[in-house]
């Protein structure tokens, strides 16, 4: 990809001129628009994606540039953020194209937690694991990544479970692997070491 | 849903395997283009924020796929 005025400005100019209104901001709008069609033409190529793919995509890359823009920190250049958070969301809308669509929403709000069925004999350590967590799921899970792991536990093969969410096999995935991630930030946060956690399952 | 002793075993298995330094794919995503401007520099990753981007990527395909197009794309640009 030939440089570019755009490819040169510093990472401050970028935000700034992003940031800013009127026929600046359109000009560097512009310049990002060719720069993020650009590399995903190269980054995508193989696929073989038709221009009218591109164009989408780009756009739909360069919206979600300028909507993360305050996520920017500086710590690669501009055009490298820019390219990561395009490539994302391009690469996502492909993973996307031949899903069909599922009602999302319906199938999360089928899902409810409850607690399971007290047990005499489990340790004290157990219930307050099992408290813990149900409030995790309840509390610092996403509607969707509480589907994902309800659904999961219940037995649901990914495919089916994916088509349930609407999503694919790829991104039910990255569900669990956040929602488990944010299960066990609660675990730790609510002051439950591993060592306790296998000791109340026996784990 | 009612989640059974077994399942509620299941998932505090799962959540114990889940990795303690944690970073979301949402948050990940803003961290790769540090990560891969250093690894084609040469640098060294040593720092936890630059291992954590790896060993992410490592637990899930999708972004190491977002990970190695981006490294292609720069490695290209030269």
């Amino acid at each position: 990809m030939p440089p570019t005025a755009g490819a040169r400005r510093s990472n401050d100019a970028w935000v700034q001129a992003l940031r800013s209104t009127g026929p600046e901001a359109t000009i560097v709008q512009g310049e990002l628009q060719a720069l993020v069609r650009g590399a995903l033409g190269k980054a995508l190529g193989a696929q073989g994606i038709d221009d009218a793919t591109l164009d989408d995509l780009t756009q739909i890359a360069v919206l979600q540039i300028l909507q993360k823009l305050e996520r920017f920190e500086g710590r690669s250049r501009f055009t490298t953020w820019a390219y990561s958070v395009a490539l994302r969301a391009a690469l996502t809308e492909l993973r996307k194209a031949g899903v069909a669509p599922g009602s999302t929403e319906d199938s999360a709000a089928a899902l409810d937690v409850e607690a399971p069925d007290a047990d005499p004999g489990r340790p004290a350590e157990r219930e307050e694991v099992v408290a813990a967590l149900h409030r995790a799921i309840e509390e610092d899970l996403t509607e969707k990544q509480r589907a994902a792991i309800l659904g999961e536990l219940s037995g649901r093969a990914p495919g089916d479970l994916a088509h349930e969410l609407g999503t694919n096999r790829n991104a039910l995935y990255k569900l669990l692997f956040d929602a488990r991630g944010r299960l066990r930030d609660a675990l730790e946060a609510a002051g439950i070491s591993d060592d306790e956690v296998r000791e109340a399952f026996g784990l | 849903m009612k989640l059974d002793p077994e399942q509620i075993k299941k998932l505090a298995q799962q959540t114990l395997d889940a990795k303690p330094a944690h970073v979301s794919c949402s948050d990940w995503i803003h961290r790769v283009g540090e990560f891969v401007e250093a690894r084609l520099r040469g640098d060294e990753l040593s720092t936890e924020r630059l291992r954590s981007v790896w060993q992410h990527a490592k637990d899930c395909p999708p972004c190491m796929d977002e990970l190695e197009a981006l490294e292609r794309l720069l490695d290209a640009e030269g």
